[in-house]
């Protein structure tokens, strides 16, 4: 499932990077609560992916403080869109799901979505409670997959190319060892791990943006797929069919942004500092010691008439 | 014995004035002694202070560098500022303009509290640059001072500086200027290559080759800090000279309660404090006539007032109340000290 | 160099402006006179005589001076000190690098009436005394003080006839260096210019001592003046004191003896008179009446023997309590500020020291020295001014009208006078400085 944000409680102006000073503090121009689009998609890849769409189904939300709410599936003809209300700060985590039995198996398939209402901390970090950075994990659930976040990340999310991305297999609250977990890239690249026995899954985000030089955007995102899957002797009867064993299958996205690796340069940063102290030092150097001759004379311009 | 002071009712000046031995105690102080101390505490502070989650708000009239960002206790104020001038025109015509102004209120309240003082005692900035020049003195190195002609000619430059990192927010805000171009005094100000590699945070010593306004801007910050480095060495509070927060400040000075006043009639223009001070300010010394002596390069070190060897000729006042005034005993024990060293 | 200042050897008779002196001795030779004797020492005496004994309750520690004065100006005794000597003219001579590179300054400029009859002979008539006395004491065989040979002499070019004199002691067989002195002190050029010659003339004594200046020798220099510069503000500070518990007499005879007196030893002996006067002042035991007249001095410097007409005043009843002359308050009030204890910066701090502040009127505008009288008056609490002008001083006369009319706007009496070593017309100052005093007293009882 991917997320769009809407159009109501959008920051202006490009200024997602997190190695950015940045100096805003919880400004939020709209009014209300921030309101996210989500939009349920189905493929296995991102650039693949098309629309779905998913009768008579609702989101439901599980927010940092452990409120749970639900928002409407709505169907648009051949997607679905939901509105989800997102008020307070930290991250959220939205799921819906499908439930078919195809032979012998149930295939519960869980398309999440991890929202959230950010802020660009700067320097305050006892304006918001820590307990709001960590991810919204759901202890009902049959099976989840979450991002683990970063010890750095707060009320923003950057994943960089070239950082690594965790992800935790979880099933009723613990964790699920021998999960198979794949990462798809922008461009299709994809790799696929099995969770330890912490149901933790480590990927490398790897680099696959390759632009002209003049064309490199730092701020250019790619979306990532990411799912995990698992089978489990679970037997029972859905929907009037038996099924002997469950497949559970739950998905995420997300965005991931070029490595400052790439665009940054700390030679050529320390080298022009370096440089220019020398050169400007040297060049104080020979002025003090040409001022030890005689000083400057007045001379007059010959090329008056 | 009476002197003609006797039997002359105190006015409130005097009743509310410090008691004798204390006014003594300040006026006979160590006054670089003094300074450096203070100077340490404000410089750890505004670096690290923000390691224990001291948050003062975005509104500091010092260079308590944004880019710093676990270190800084709060945010000066000039980047704040940047970021909100470059929001869309539109937007500042409308709500935003309320933010900018309380954001102002803000700077301006804390920032008449000690005038341009923080400049002279706790900008971080300035203290590297003093730990610059005490290393020259250290090594024996003399300084250099810029002819009257390269002072007057120099001296406009922290205006253009000011303006330049008003307009181009405000064009990006138009849609002129991409965003690259974004705070763009903090990109060509030394301290934001600095500070934060004093908190060993090194995100800033890169040159961002992403786009060519990063280029251009990046490469400008390296050299401005190449250059800082250079002239700070030779030349006292070098940056200081070209410093908008300076010019800033100044053009709100009118109202601040803390002061530097000069009694004319008590000076025998004997240049001493012109000896002293960083900035090379000739007023402080020729000026007999203007009460308000502090001028648009003043940082408020108040070394002149601690290198005046006449009573009660230059003063600093916080609210008209004489905090720190020139005497000759402080004079002669600080002179003294110089020769004994 | 072989000098007029080696008492004892005859001298040949040459064809100079010395000439005269020269037959004069030719003519009437005899035995040399034992020094007490002599007119310059009766002059003295007369004066000193006049200093103790006529005036009550002198303090002290005042014994240490009028010793001194007797000893060297009355029976001519030699307090060469060691190592190289090199004389100055003027205050603006930076002292602090003459100590520094090893050698000691004296200054030169004469107040007796005796050397003033001898300069005549070769300078104008309408001639400066101070300048006359000066150039007649350097060609004399009996010179007091007796300091010993000038290794250099420096003179700065402030007035015209110091500046003309140059040439005549360089004839005289002295190394003159004219330490070039800006007319104009408000301009960056003339600072610069300043800060140029100072460089220069330090070049120079290094020169003649053969010794370097350090960082070392140099603050051990300025931390001896500093020492007598404070010495000199707390004794100033006592004279503020309303009744006077010191009089100006001895105030003029203090920093008279710092032309020629060992610094150090100088500096001991007015701090045992700055702890006495701190026992006067504790005690209220008054030097002069409640109802004296209390004057600021100004104008051509009186140098002992000729203190003339401080002395005229006092007589009269009234005190000098200030003076803004180059003899006494101007050569120990201005301190010098170091920011970086570097040669480069204390030289150049001690050359604004000395140009900046100084109010001598050979400088162009006299801003600095209205506004310095002015302060002078109501730090003092004074009735009045005496203004002194040597007869031929073109630069005092002319400031005479811009003082008075500044005077004038703030209500403070003036009286100007116009004179010359001589003692012939101390009847007629008298009268004239009787009468002011008085004019002062009935304006203090009519304000009451």
């Amino acid at each position: 499932m991917r997320s769009e944000r809407s159009a109501k409680g959008d920051r202006g102006g490009g200024m997602s990077e997190a190695n950015d000073a940045t100096a805003m503090s919880g400004m939020s121009f709209g009014r209300g609560p921030t309101v996210k689009t989500l939009a349920l998609r189905i493929g296995s890849e991102p650039l693949g992916a098309k629309d779905e769409t998913l009768p008579d189904s609702a989101i439901q939300i599980l927010a940092n403080d452990g409120v749970r709410s639900s928002a409407p599936l709505v169907n648009m003809g051949d997607a679905s869109r939901a509105k989800v209300e997102i008020p307070n700060y930290g991250f959220y985590n939205a799921s819906v799901t499908r439930k078919t039995v195809h032979g012998k198996f149930l295939d519960v398939q869980i398309a999440q979505a991890e929202l959230l209402k950010g802020a660009m901390a700067h320097g305050g970090h006892s304006e918001h409670d820590p307990k709001l950075f960590k991810a919204t994990m759901d202890d009902k659930a049959p099976f989840e997959l979450i991002r683990e976040h970063g010890p750095d990340e707060k009320l923003w999310t950057t994943i960089r190319s070239g950082e690594k991305a965790s992800f935790l297999v979880r099933s009723y609250g613990s964790p699920v060892a021998g999960a198979h977990v794949t990462l798809v890239s922008q461009e299709g690249w994809r790799k696929t791990l099995t969770t330890d026995a912490n149901g933790r899954a480590e990927f490398t985000v790897i680099r696959d943006y390759f632009p002209d030089w003049a064309d490199f955007n730092r701020r250019h995102s790619g979306v990532f797929l990411v799912w995990a899957e698992k089978e489990t002797p679970d037997a029972g009867v859905y929907d009037g069919h038996d099924y002997s064993a469950t497949r559970y299958q739950a998905s995420l996205s997300g965005r991931y942004y070029p490595s400052p690796a790439d665009y940054e340069s700390y030679g050529y940063g320390v080298g022009v500092v370096v440089f220019v102290t020398a050169f400007a030092g040297l060049s104080i150097w020979l002025f003090r010691q040409r001022r030890r001759k005689s000083f400057k004379e007045i001379v007059f311009n010959e090329k008056l008439a | 014995m009476k002197s003609s002071l006797d039997g002359m009712a105190p006015n409130w000046r005097q009743r509310l004035a410090l008691p004798r031995g204390i006014r003594d105690a300040i006026n006979g102080v160590d006054f670089n002694r003094f300074r450096f101390w203070l100077q340490i505490f404000f410089f750890v502070l505004l670096v690290y202070g923000g390691f224990t989650g001291l948050n003062l708000g975005n509104n500091l009239p010092t260079f308590s560098c944004g880019y710093n960002q676990n270190g800084r206790p709060g945010v000066c104020y000039l980047l704040p500022l940047q970021h909100q001038l470059a929001m869309p025109t539109k937007a500042l015509l409308g709500y935003a303009s309320l933010t900018i102004l309380s954001g102002l209120f803000i700077f301006f309240l804390w920032f008449i509290v000690l005038n341009k003082g923080w400049c002279g005692f706790v900008c971080p900035l300035g203290t590297v640059q003093d730990w610059i020049t005490d290393l020259r003195v250290n090594m024996g190195v003399r300084f250099t001072r810029y002819s009257q002609a390269s002072f007057e000619a120099l001296s406009w430059m922290k205006y253009v500086l000011l303006a330049l990192m008003i307009v181009i927010p405000l064009g990006i805000g138009a849609g002129y200027f991409s965003h690259d171009l974004g705070a763009p005094y903090c990109m060509i100000c030394p301290a934001r290559l600095i500070i934060p590699t004093l908190a060993l945070n090194f995100d800033q010593l890169v040159l961002d080759f992403s786009s060519p306004g990063k280029i251009v801007m990046t490469t400008l910050g390296a050299i401005t800090t190449g250059l800082f480095l250079a002239g700070s060495f030779v030349k006292k509070r070098f940056w200081c000279f070209f410093c908008p927060m300076s010019a800033f400040h100044y053009l709100l000075s009118k109202s601040a309660f803390f002061r530097l006043i000069k009694d004319g009639d008590k000076c025998t223009r004997c240049g001493d404090c012109y000896t002293v001070c960083d900035l090379q300010i000739k007023e402080i010394a020729d000026d007999v006539r203007n009460p308000q002596i502090m001028m648009d390069d003043c940082i408020v070190c108040l070394k002149c007032v601690a290198a005046c060897p006449e009573q009660g000729a230059l003063k600093a006042t916080f609210a008209g109340l004489t905090v720190f005034e020139s005497t000759e005993e402080g004079f002669i024990k600080r002179m003294e000290k110089g020769t004994r060293a | 160099m072989n000098g007029p200042l080696n008492s004892g050897k005859p001298v040949v008779p040459e064809p100079s402006p010395q000439s005269a002196d020269a037959a004069r001795r030719a003519r009437t030779p005899k035995e040399p006179l034992p020094f007490g004797k002599t007119k310059q020492a009766r002059e003295a005496e007369k004066v000193l005589n006049h200093i103790v004994d006529d005036f009550d309750d002198n303090p002290k520690a005042m014994e240490y001076f009028y010793n001194l004065f007797r000893r060297v100006y009355c029976r001519g005794e030699t307090i060469a000190p060691d190592g190289p000597l090199i004389g100055t003219t003027c205050i603006q001579a930076p002292e602090e690098l003459i100590y520094a590179m090893g050698a000691t300054p004296v200054r030169l400029c004469n107040g007796s009436y005796h050397y003033d009859q001898i300069g005549a002979e070769f300078m104008p008539s309408k001639s400066c005394s101070l300048v006359k006395a000066t150039l007649g004491m350097l060609t004399s065989e009996n010179p007091v003080p007796r300091v010993g040979k000038l290794d250099l002499v420096v003179n700065p070019t402030t007035c015209d006839q110091k500046k003309k004199a140059s040439a005549m002691m360089q004839d005289m067989g002295h190394a003159v260096f004219d330490l070039e002195l800006p007319n104009v002190k408000e301009s960056e050029a003339s600072r610069v210019y300043w800060q140029r010659s100072v460089r220069a003339f330090a070049e120079e004594i290094r020169k003649v001592t053969s010794k370097k200046l350090t960082r070392k020798n140099l603050k051990a220099a300025l931390a001896r003046t500093q020492r007598a510069e404070k010495a000199f503000r707390v004794l100033d500070g006592f004279r503020k004191a309303s009744p006077s518990i010191f009089l100006g007499k001895d105030a003029f005879l203090v920093v008279n003896a710092y032309f020629f007196d060992n610094l150090d030893i100088w500096c001991e002996a007015v701090e045992r008179l700055n702890d006495e006067l701190k026992i006067r002042y504790d005690n209220a035991v008054r030097a002069a009446q409640k109802k004296a007249p209390r004057i600021v001095f100004t104008g051509s410097p009186p140098i002992f023997p000729n203190l003339k007409l401080p002395l005229l005043i006092e007589r009269a009843g009234g005190v000098v309590v200030s003076d803004e002359t180059c003899s006494a308050n101007r050569m120990l009030y201005d301190m010098t500020a170091v920011d970086e204890w570097l040669v480069n910066d204390m030289v150049d701090s001690l050359a604004d020291k000395y140009l900046k502040p100084c109010t001598c009127p050979i400088f162009t505008k006299n801003d600095d020295r209205r506004r310095r009288l002015l302060e002078l008056v109501k730090k003092f609490e004074a009735d009045g001014i005496v203004y002194q002008a040597f007869a031929g001083c073109q630069v005092y006369e002319m400031e005479q009208r811009s003082i008075a009319k500044t005077l004038d706007e703030n209500g403070i009496p003036m009286l100007y006078v116009e004179t010359d070593y001589s003692p012939d017309d101390e009847g007629q100052l008298s009268t004239r400085v009787e009468a002011f005093l008085e004019s002062i007293k009935t304006r203090k009882r009519m304000r009451h």
